[in-house]
């Protein structure tokens, strides 16, 4: 080490630098940028009534027409999830509209509420809240769910391995899971994965087209009103300060693009839809979402750490270059 | 003839602590990443790992999404810190050299009882083989890795603020 100098020592850290400058820097230049303006949806639960007089609200009525031709089409002899003895399978039950289920995206809860000493008779359709930092699809093993540039959350039929993650991870358990078709029969249908997940996707073909969602388009009474995301949000405050209400959905798991306005706070809706999930066959399943309110979004934790992945590189080579010099000046033989 | 012995018990210095602190921090962080990973795939609930005593924990993806965050925030310094050292340090035993196959084979061979094992330097020529193979092995799983970071839309952001390529304000 005795030719070792410190113009040699800078070059050496300079070289060592370089590649992890390169790497950093190369980074995500052609990611999609969003310069489209997105979208969402404003739920005024004081119009809604739940399509009172029709055997389905027409916004679920519509959604499963619109959809129709995506409904999971499952093998004829489905496998349990060996080693448990169940599978999914709400292939016999398409007709159900009274929670979401793979052929039922969206479906209408119907809460009678007290406040300020006078009750509520509250319809609240339901469906994906299309999050603005989507845990469903933040976590997806395959990365097949993601945020489109115009806001709505969409999963790839085809990819999906249904694992249920997705749902594991939506403070709403709004993803449904259907057994007996998609990719994982083609792998090891007996020992992984367990089908395909739908759920809402805000008609994205007809919201890239222009159109509005057929939920939107559907409801007679003008209750769920669809634009761009920013006056959608302005709407909600503006209906809430109206009727001295409530908003569901801004903060909710980090904000989303859905944004209900009710008369009633949120929490006793929430309180009264857990009464009634509770008193469900099954109250664990999924498909029967409450209303938590300021639910936390549990990957903003990890991508906090996503901070100190970002930060690891720079200070490793600061320190490197420490110990180095350091060991290298004391002419240590070997570090 | 005077018996030899061994004189004192100080222990020969092969490799120093930022080497050992390179070696285990590499094994314990990759282990805690296999383990943590598997867990996203999602496995444990499946196969029922979380009815084990102590492991309940295993089945829920804030917790072990941040342990593999964090083992990952840890294997990317250790790396860096690596290769920087080294570099500055302009050593490079490690690193494979023309023949080391045939080395290798060789060495395989004695190990059997044929033929003789020729002579080393500091590292056998398996090892600068297996080096090699380990160190591709973890820059492509890091690389990956970072591409699953940064499609998440919130820590996408944040790489861009943190290397300013973006204006905070746009």
């Amino acid at each position: 080490m005795s030719d070792f100098s410190r113009r040699e020592f800078l070059k050496r850290s300079a070289a060592a630098g370089v590649a992890s400058g390169v790497a950093l820097t190369g980074f995500g230049k052609n990611a999609v940028a969003s310069d489209v303006a997105q979208v969402g949806t404003m739920i005024d639960l004081t119009r809604c009534d739940g399509c009172k007089g029709l055997d389905t609200p027409a916004c679920v009525t519509a959604c499963r027409e619109e959809n129709k031709d995506v409904f999971p089409e499952p093998i004829e002899n489905i496998g349990n999830y060996w080693p448990h003895k169940k599978k999914e399978d709400w292939s016999k039950k398409r007709g159900l509209t009274s929670r979401l289920t793979p052929y039922n995206w969206t479906f209408v809860q119907n809460v009678n509420v007290e406040h300020g000493g006078k009750r509520y008779d509250l319809s609240v359709p339901r469906r994906c809240m299309h999050c603005d930092n989507p845990p469903c699809a933040n976590v997806c093993p395959f990365s097949v769910q993601y945020k489109t540039p115009e806001g709505p959350v969409v999963i790839d039929h085809d990819l999906c391995f249904g694992g249920a993650k997705c749902r594991d991870v939506c403070p709403w358990g709004i993803p449904a899971r259907q057994a007996g078709v998609g990719i994982y029969l083609k792998i090891a249908p007996k020992l992984a994965g367990g089908g395909v997940m739908y759920k809402c996707d805000l008609c994205y073909s007809r919201v890239k087209s222009g159109r509005e969602p057929a939920c939107v388009e559907a409801c007679p009474r003008n209750a769920i009103i669809f634009g761009e995301k920013e006056k959608m949000r302005a709407l909600a405050h503006k209906r809430a300060s109206e009727i001295n209400g409530y908003i569901y959905g801004e903060k909710e798991n980090g904000g989303t693009s859905t944004f209900y306005v009710s008369p009633v706070p949120f929490e006793k809706v929430d309180a009264e839809l857990m009464k009634q999930k509770s008193a469900q066959p099954n109250p664990k399943a999924p498909g029967f979402p409450g209303m938590p309110v300021d639910v936390e979004n549990f990957t903003e934790t990890a991508n906090g750490i996503a901070w100190s992945m970002a930060i690891a590189p720079v200070a490793s080579i600061a320190a490197a270059a420490g110990v180095a010099y350091k060991t290298m000046k004391g002419d240590k033989k070997d570090a | 003839m005077p018996e030899k012995t061994v004189k004192s018990k100080k222990t020969i210095e092969r490799h120093g602590l930022s080497v050992l602190f390179v070696h285990w921090t590499v094994a314990i962080s990759t282990f805690i990443l296999i383990f943590s990973g598997l867990g996203q795939m999602p496995l444990y609930k499946r196969y029922m790992l979380d009815l084990v005593p102590g492991l309940s924990w295993v089945t829920d993806f804030s917790i072990t999404l941040s342990i593999h965050y964090w083992a990952a925030t840890v294997l990317i310094f250790t790396i860096v810190y690596h290769i920087a050292f080294h570099v500055m340090r302009w050593e490079f035993d490690m690193l494979p050299r023309r023949g080391d196959m045939k080395q290798s084979a060789q060495i395989i061979m004695a190990v059997f009882g044929f033929g003789k094992e020729p002579e080393n330097d500091k590292y056998l020529a398996e090892q600068r083989l297996a080096y090699v193979f380990i160190g591709v092995s973890l820059l492509i799983m890091v690389f990956t890795g970072i591409i699953k970071v940064l499609k998440k839309p919130a820590a996408y952001q944040l790489f861009r603020r943190l290397y300013l390529l973006d204006h905070p304000d746009s």
